[in-house]
Formats: structure tokens, C-alpha cells, sequence
């Protein structure tokens, strides 16, 4: 409930606050996003599971954001930064099928 | 607790329940209790929970699961609501979670003052629900934000995106460029064909005027000379007086009549029986002859000394009159004439 309850609001809050995301962060959000989205999956199939933690939640939220920001820069650096991209968006979008998967298997116990 | 839940994901095996947060449970035996999760997903077991309990928790769950799951159709669980799947879940999960088996003895856990537990309780679920809300909120926020920036035309397009857009449209600026050439060039080349055409007319009208003249077919007149040959007993023949012709168009006549008749290109003058014949016409003494052209010009050429003039009037005995004028109008006209084998050049 809370997670919706936070979903709802920050997206009523992005909508009306209109925020200027600065220009070196354009390139980061979305892999960031993405990465958040996991983390936020993860943490409802571990609440299925019922071993959902805070502390594991945030660590594992912050940390997932971060590596993929962290990765997506190191690409950029090395020139291989689109590739990179790709690479990290079919690994998150590979675990959040999964994620998904084992939420629905607890949910329809088929 | 030594137990341990085998997690893949990224929340790491830990041992703090969700809904539980006393720390101490393992002789508790109330209802909420943290215990190992009976089921397919229970790696180990404890020392105290040895193989015969773990069987047990094991068949009791697999019993709920039976009861809850096993008779509903497909069609049933989609139209249940996701709420009560979560409770029914937390009621579940309170079942199986139970170790009270009987057979063993639990042993009372210290307890902690009610109130405390309670408001710990109270406190840590606060602060989960507090850092829940933050991060999703966060994730709405990133979402949204992306998403209104994607919508933006090229703010986001990555550096590689913008040369190539930028290449694209530079590459057909060029083309829009050279296509703006080629009109025009084709403007310019009508234009000037076109101004060329009223050219061509105006040349073709002096062409028609000048060709109409030495054509004979236009009436003109200008200053010139009238020549008068009048024979006296002496027959002059039609040489001598194609002579007098051939004289005023050498010294530049430009149009000439012949006692009445318009001389072109194409006139004649042979002697008959009947007289001098000149285009089919006789004519006959006083030959009047008109030119246009500059009067003292032509003049001379008459009455240059051993010339044409003198020899009329000394081998033939004729008269020669020369009179410049500043006026001499020639309205004779030639007949157009009909060529033949003549074609025009295209």
C-alpha cells in the first residue's frame, strides 16, 4: 500500500513540480528509472516471499540505481556507452520479467 | 535465529519478518511468531526444528495451499481482488508460520513490556512504510520526469543522434540548395528565352521592313535623285539603261522605280519589238527614273565624268536630267513573288 501510495505521489508530484533535470543527468534517468523499477519488483517478490526488508529495500533500490548509473557513465567513458545502455536495460528488463514471474506465481500458486 | 531463507533477489537473505519485528521469537507460542517458512521455498532447518517438524509445518502447508488454491478456477482468480489476496496471504502466512506442534516444549519467551513492544513495533513500521513511500516516490518522480523529457524533441537525443540529425539536415539543405540552382537557372534560361523572343520579333519586323523595301513591296520614300532619259532620234538599248540601274544600286540606292515600275532583285530589262520592256511592262522615252538613297551619292554616279550620264548623252544623243531632292517618294509596288524552288532554311 505504501509503495502505491509513494508511486502515486511522485508522479502527481513530477507532473505539477515540472523539474529541469540537469544536462549530465539526461543520459542516466532512464537507465535509472529502469533500475529503480527492479529494485521496487524485487522488493514485492521478497514481500511475497516474506522476507522483505526496509533496509534491504532502500540498499538494494539506492545500490541498483546507482550501479546502472555508475555502469552507463563507465560506457560513456570508454566510448561504448549505447552498447552499454542496451546491455544494462536487457539485464534489469530480464529481472523484471523474472520478478514478475515469481510475484505471479504467489499470486495464482500455479 | 540461525535459519536461513534462500532469497535470488536483490533482497538478501536476512532474517527480519516483515510484519514481526520483535527480536526475540523463538520460544513465543502466540500466533505471530517468526519462524521458518514452511514450504517448497524452507532451505533449512534449525536445531530445534528438526526433520519431523519441518515434515509437519511442510504437510500443514501444503494442506492451506490445497484449501485456499485447489478448487478456484483461472477465471475466479482474475476476478479477485489483489487487497483481499493479501490478506488472505497474511492469514496464510500467520497458519503456516505457527510451530506449535505439541511436541516439544516452547519455552516462554522474556518478555518485553507490552507497550514497548507495541510502540517499537509501531515505529519500525512507520519508518518502512515512510522509506517505502520515499523511494517509490522517487521512482514516479525519475518516471514521469523522463518521460516528459523523452517527449521533448531533442533534448534528449544523445550526442550521436544530434550529429547525424544534424548531418541529415545539412544534407538536405544541400539538396534544397542545389534544387533552388537548377530553378533557377531554368527561370533565368525562360527569361531570357523569352526576352529573346521579343528580340527575335523585333529583328524579324526591321527584317520585314528592310526586305519589304528591297522587295519592293513597301511604299517609301526619302531623299534621293529623279533621273530623266529622254532619246532623241538614237535608240537606246535596254543595256544602257540596265547600266543607269546597276549604277544607282552601286553607289547605294536603296530603292529604285524605273518609269513606273518598282525594281527588285529579280527586274529586268530586255529590248521587244514593242520597246523596252521592263518586268513585263513597256515603257517607253522619257525614261523617269526615281532612287532613294543620298542624293549627291547617286547623283555623282549618273554624272561622273566617262560614266553613264556622259556616255548617254554623247553616244546617244540623249538628254540626262539629274534633280537631287529631299523627297522622293516611290509608291510603286512589286508584285510578292512565288518561289518556286526556294526554301527556307529551318
Amino acid at each position: 500500500m505504501a509503495a502505491v501510495i509513494g508511486l502515486i505521489l511522485g508522479i502527481v508530484i513530477g507532473i505539477f513540480v515540472r523539474p529541469d533535470i540537469p544536462i549530465w543527468l539526461q543520459p542516466y534517468l532512464p537507465i535509472m528509472v529502469v533500475a529503480a523499477l527492479d529494485a521496487l519488483l524485487g522488493a514485492a517478490r521478497s514481500y511475497f516471499e516474506r522476507n522483505f526488508n526496509d533496509r534491504v529495500f532502500v540498499i538494494s533500490f539506492l545500490s541498483n540505481v546507482i550501479t546502472a548509473a555508475l555502469l552507463v557513465f563507465l560506457g560513456d567513458q570508454l566510448g561504448v556507452g549505447s552498447q552499454l545502455t542496451t546491455a544494462v536495460i536487457v539485464v534489469l528488463g530480464i529481472r523484471i520479467f523474472s520478478n514478475v514471474s515469481a510475484i505471479r506465481r504467489f499470486i495464482f500458486r500455479g | 535465529m540461525a535459519y536461513r531463507d534462500a532469497k535470488p533477489d536483490d533482497a538478501s537473505p536476512d532474517d527480519t519478518r516483515h510484519d514481526d519485528t520483535t527480536p526475540d521469537t523463538t520460544g513465543n507460542r502466540g500466533a505471530r511468531r517468526s519462524a521458518r517458512r514452511p514450504g517448497r521455498h524452507a532451505m533449512g532447518a534449525t536445531a530445534r526444528n528438526d526433520t519431523s517438524r519441518n515434515g509437519a509445518g511442510k504437510s500443514r502447508a501444503d494442506k492451506a495451499d490445497r484449501q485456499h488454491g485447489g478448487g478456484r478456477s483461472a477465471a475466479e482468480w482474475l476476478m479477485t481482488d489483489v487487497g483481499s489476496l493479501f490478506r488472505s496471504q497474511n492469514e496464510k502466512d500467520e497458519d503456516n508460520d505457527s510451530t506449535d506442534t505439541g511436541t516439544f516444549p516452547v519455552v516462554k519467551a522474556a518478555k518485553k513490556s507490552g507497550a514497548t513492544a507495541t510502540r517499537n513495533a509501531l515505529l519500525q513500521k512507520i519508518v518502512t512504510s515512510v522509506l517505502i513511500i520515499l523511494m517509490c516516490m522517487l521512482l514516479g518522480f525519475g518516471y514521469v520526469t523522463q518521460q516528459r523529457n523523452t517527449n521533448e524533441n531533442y533534448q534528449s537525443l544523445s550526442e550521436d543522434e544530434l550529429v547525424r540529425l544534424l548531418d541529415e539536415t545539412t544534407t538536405q539543405v544541400d539538396r534544397l540548395e542545389e534544387q533552388r540552382t537548377t530553378l533557377r537557372s531554368q527561370v533565368d534560361s525562360i527569361t531570357n528565352s523569352t526576352d529573346k523572343q521579343a528580340q527575335l520579333n523585333e529583328v524579324a519586323k526591321q527584317n520585314a521592313t528592310v526586305s519589304g523595301i528591297l522587295a519592293g513591296r513597301i511604299a517609301c520614300h526619302g531623299s534621293g535623285v529623279r533621273i530623266t532619259i529622254a532619246e532623241t532620234g538614237t535608240h537606246i538599248d535596254s543595256a544602257r539603261l540596265f547600266t543607269v540601274i546597276e549604277e544607282l544600286r552601286n553607289a547605294g540606292a536603296e530603292a529604285i522605280a524605273f518609269d513606273g515600275v518598282r525594281i527588285t532583285a529579280s527586274s529586268y530589262i530586255v529590248d521587244t519589238d514593242e520597246g523596252i520592256e521592263v518586268d513585263g511592262t513597256i515603257v517607253g522615252t522619257p525614261y523617269d527614273i526615281k532612287a532613294i538613297g543620298s542624293p549627291s551619292a547617286l547623283a555623282n554616279a549618273i554624272q561622273i565624268s566617262g560614266g553613264i550620264g556622259s556616255q548617254l548623252r554623247v553616244r546617244y544623243n540623249a538628254n540626262v536630267t539629274v534633280t537631287q531632292l529631299d523627297d522622293v517618294v516611290i509608291d510603286e509596288l512589286a508584285d510578292a513573288k512565288t518561289y518556286q524552288y526556294a526554301k527556307i532554311v529551318e
